[in-house]
């Protein structure tokens, strides 16, 4: 067959078929990917949850603009709660969720997403584990890493990412604690 | 020209990254370790195979003037197909190679071969080689991403051979890509000369 000449009808009609071809093909795996991922989105989640609370059996779930609220019950008892916010990290955002018990001590915490530098930032998803993992946590003494006068130690050549986390954390805390999210984020975010 | 010799030739006399020198911007950016490497490299290798072969087969189909915005429509459509698909079935991966996959799109690799070979070549051909410009690209990529994780995190493909604390952080770090692709591209340089 021939090469087709580059008049405008032909280009048209050449790439008008490409584009509702590769439209019909994208359409098509779509909806056979949307339940996967929605399952594997859910999944991820509900593991997160799982960790970051003491043992539940239901959950009530809040959205607030900033932040998403998970209080965990176990036989209408409540338990602890669950915060999942986002703070600004040293490149892009960082998404934690972290979970508090009835006695405001930190359950654990999981770092949903992060972009920060490879070796240096990215370890914040283990390194305050061993610090913070069972800490009473108190509205009025946040947390912040030694270079801030804190007690935390920060990651080695990454304060930055170190700052945003302890943020990240102290945030969800006043918003558990039932502070009004906005004045709460914006106290301690001056830093 | 033989079957085996065009899968031959994207693995070794032309290879992507050691010879060609494309497609830079993934190789430097993703092989932070072997898996993730050889991840971004098979990722690759779907899309190359996917547009050689429909561009190959649409050629005759597709005026000269238009080519190259058809070709961008078909190989953006393939790396979507494949974000769907990763983000569905290998949600670990999609998320540690993030924003890389959707610049498959403008990966000089795939353009320059649906120029330079699908474009000229019959179907069969160019989906051999799609096959084997792609699995080049994995092979350097998995190399290279090896080397790093190795010197730079003291792990291999996960496995820790030597405590962190003696890694070389730097080859973790943008500036180690550039120094083990360097010494790499040199070793096979000077491998070349000496033939």
């Amino acid at each position: 067959m021939k090469k087709i000449a580059s008049t405008l009808p032909n280009m048209l009609l050449s790439l008008t078929l490409i584009a509702v071809l590769s439209a019909g093909l994208l359409a098509w795996v779509k909806t056979i990917t949307d339940e996967p991922i929605r399952l594997a989105e859910e999944k991820k989640q509900s593991e997160a949850l799982a960790r970051v609370l003491p043992a539940f059996d239901q959950i009530d779930t809040t959205e607030e603009p900033n932040a998403i609220i998970y209080k965990a019950y176990l036989n209408h008892q409540w338990v602890g709660t669950a915060v999942k916010c986002t703070t600004a990290g040293f490149n892009g955002d960082v998404v934690v969720i972290a979970g508090f018990d009835s006695n405001s001590k930190l359950v654990d915490y999981v770092v949903l997403q992060q972009a920060e530098t490879p070796g240096l930032g990215t370890k914040m998803v283990d390194w305050f584990k061993n610090a913070l993992i069972g800490r009473s946590m108190d509205i009025n003494k946040p947390l912040t890493v030694k270079q801030d006068g804190g007690d935390v130690q920060a990651i080695t050549a990454a304060t930055i990412s170190s700052r945003a986390f302890l943020r990240a954390i102290n945030n969800a805390y006043s918003i558990a604690n039932g502070s009004d999210a906005t004045t709460g984020a914006t106290t301690i975010d001056e830093n | 020209m033989n079957k085996l010799k065009i899968v031959l030739n994207g693995l070794i006399k032309e290879n992507p990254t050691f010879v060609l020198m494309l497609g830079m911007c993934p190789t430097l950016g993703t092989t932070t370790s072997a898996i993730n490497g050889l991840g971004m490299g098979l990722a690759t290798t779907f899309v190359l195979i996917c547009s050689n072969t429909v561009i190959s087969a649409l050629k005759n189909l597709i005026p000269d003037s238009v080519r190259i915005p058809s070709y961008i429509v078909l190989i953006a459509s393939f790396v979507t197909v494949l974000e769907m698909c990763m983000k569905a079935y290998t949600p670990a991966l999609y998320e540690s190679l993030g924003l890389f996959i959707p610049l498959i799109v403008v990966n000089c690799i795939v353009l320059g071969r649906a120029e330079s070979f699908a474009a000229k070549n019959g179907v069969f051909d160019s989906s051999l080689d799609g096959l084997g410009i792609g699995l080049g690209f994995t092979m350097a990529l998995g190399l290279l991403g090896a080397i790093r994780e190795f010197l730079g995190a003291g792990t291999m493909l996960g496995m820790r051979v030597f405590p962190e604390d003696y890694g070389m952080l730097v080859f973790v770090l943008a500036p180690g890509a550039f120094i083990a692709l360097g010494l790499i591209i040199a070793f096979i340089n000077s491998r070349k000369s000496k033939a």
